[in-house]
């Protein structure tokens, strides 16, 4: 650049009247070596603005940063896991409760069950006659379900 | 971006450690509110912004607690090696000090044009203030830190 272009510069610039560009310009000339002893000074400006753009946070900050951001999503869906356990968990023992509630309590008052009586078409109705055949099933059935559940939780051992 | 939010935050907390938790929690904020990127005109200056009332916040708790001594300039020490360290000029110095001594706004102004090269409209959307103050405050620091620096310098010359 010429000495007459950056001397044009130097004055807009005082003037608050140069831009960006003009700037950049300016901050290219100062990072020269002819620059004349007049001018000393203004390179001394300029190269402290160039001195401070070079300073920069720690390394780590950008990691510290990052393990955040990623660790959060992760953590949201845990706890959405967890509450949509308790919902599903509470549906499910609010349906069985209603399903068993009626027996003791039809018509006005309660009454007890009585064996010779017949029962009410809308009470509960038992799968099996036999109390044995009953217990198989249901220890067959939760037998199932733990080992499934020993199978999911193996890969968290 | 870090980088810049991490000297406009240093600017005015003169404190690394400091700097860089606003840094961090900014950016944090940034990424939970990512779905609403595409309705900001500029990100860099709504960062910009974020920042520097996250650190005037914490200047003016600061200033709620009784410091006895001024905090002295605390930067980490990565930020410049050994070597540059050294030769790191007297006059550079004096600028410095010149530059903590202004108005905030002139200080904010200096950073954001000098170092970061915004334009005067980022420059008036991230400190909240007119084009017209914006000028004025560049062209005072400017000035200022001339005037500072003419006058030292030919005060070295004349103790030789």
């Amino acid at each position: 650049m010429e000495r007459e272009q950056v001397a044009r510069l130097l004055e807009k610039y005082w003037q608050v009247e140069t831009t960006v560009e003009e700037e950049k310009m300016l901050a290219e000339y100062f990072r020269g070596v002819d620059v004349p002893p007049e001018w000393e000074t203004y390179r001394d400006i300029f190269s402290f603005y160039e001195q401070e753009r070079e300073v920069k946070p720690g390394e780590e900050l950008e990691e510290r940063i990052m393990e955040r951001v990623r660790s959060r999503p992760r953590l949201r869906g845990a706890w959405w896991g967890a509450a949509a356990c308790i919902v599903l968990g509470l549906g499910l023992s609010l349906y069985q409760g209603e399903g068993g509630k009626p027996v003791a309590y039809q018509g006005d008052k309660p009454r007890a069950y009585q064996a010779d009586q017949p029962i009410a078409k809308n009470v509960y109705k038992d799968t099996y006659d036999d109390p044995q055949q009953a217990l198989a099933a249901v220890q067959k059935a939760l037998l199932v379900a733990s080992r499934n559940m020993n199978k999911g939780l193996q890969p968290l051992k | 971006m870090k980088d810049k939010l991490y000297r406009l935050a240093l600017r005015l907390l003169l404190d690394g450690h400091d700097a860089e938790d606003v840094v961090q929690e900014v950016m944090i904020r940034l990424w939970s509110r990512r779905e609403e990127w595409g309705q900001w005109q500029n990100l860099e200056a709504y960062c910009m912004t974020a920042v520097k009332n996250s650190c005037l916040d914490r200047l003016r708790k600061r200033q709620l607690r009784p410091v006895g001594e001024e905090r002295a300039r605390d930067v980490n020490s990565h930020d410049k090696d050994p070597h540059e360290k050294m030769i790191a000029k007297e006059t550079f110095m004096q600028i410095r000090k010149c530059m903590d001594e202004l108005p905030q706004h002139q200080q904010l102004v200096i950073q954001l044009r000098e170092m970061e090269g915004f334009s005067y409209n980022e420059i008036a959307e991230v400190l909240g203030i007119s084009l017209d103050q914006v000028k004025v405050n560049l062209f005072r620091a400017r000035n200022a830190i001339k005037k500072s620096i003419i006058q030292t310098e030919s005060s070295w010359k004349e103790n030789r």
